[in-house]
């Protein structure tokens, strides 16, 4: 009882942050796009989307699973969540030097203040991947 | 690793989600457990196989 209780405090902080987190990109991006006509706006409206696309499936099956009694959290989607921090440490080091190296090659007009937004934008979007491939494979 | 889980579901007529109340997890994790795709650390093993009346030994296949 008091863990349901818990998680039903959980499933709404989670439900605010994550309601937060879209509407932050979603005015950033616009301001962004309205000041400067540059694609790096777009490119928070278009990671907006994903994650709001992935954020909607995780959220559904977590109120869902609400609404059935079971945990939020257990032993599998625990592990899941460790094994898929790795994955994003590590592919997340590639990521970021791949960033770096993409940006002084090709001369990429990105400005500099833009350039942690998007390392953090890829790092959560390769977490999202890491933790969808695991939940499929099974562990 | 394989196991006798869904058998024993059977046998005391229980649901995936049954199950997976009474062991206090998500019925995902039953799905692949029973699958053989997922597999469980001792305390929910042990867990499983009170729920299912049965030993370790029993319900998981070495």
């Amino acid at each position: 009882m008091e863990n349901q209780k818990n998680d039903k405090k959980r499933f709404l902080i989670i439900t605010i942050l994550f309601a937060f987190l879209i509407i932050n990109i979603i005015v950033w991006g616009i301001l962004d796009y309205s000041k400067n006509h540059q694609t790096s706006g777009l490119g928070g409206l278009i990671i907006a989307l994903i994650i709001a696309v992935f954020g909607y499936k995780l959220l559904k099956s977590k109120y869902h699973s609400l609404k059935q009694g079971e945990p939020l959290k257990d032993e599998r989607s625990k592990k899941i969540e460790t094994k898929a921090g790795a994955y994003t440490f590590y592919i997340g080091i590639y990521w970021l030097l791949g960033l770096g190296i993409a940006i002084d090659t090709f001369q990429l007009n990105i400005p500099a203040s833009s350039v942690p937004g998007m390392g953090i934008a890829g790092l959560a979007i390769i977490f999202g991947l890491a933790y969808w491939y695991l939940d499929k494979k099974g562990e | 690793m394989k196991n006798r889980i869904k058998e024993f579901r059977a046998k005391y007529d229980l649901t995936q989600d049954d199950l997976a109340k009474k062991a206090g997890v998500r019925r995902e994790t039953i799905v692949f457990l029973e699958a053989g795709k997922y597999n469980p650390s001792l305390n929910l093993a042990h867990d499983v196989a009170q729920v299912l009346k049965t030993t370790i030994d029993e319900l998981f296949i070495f």
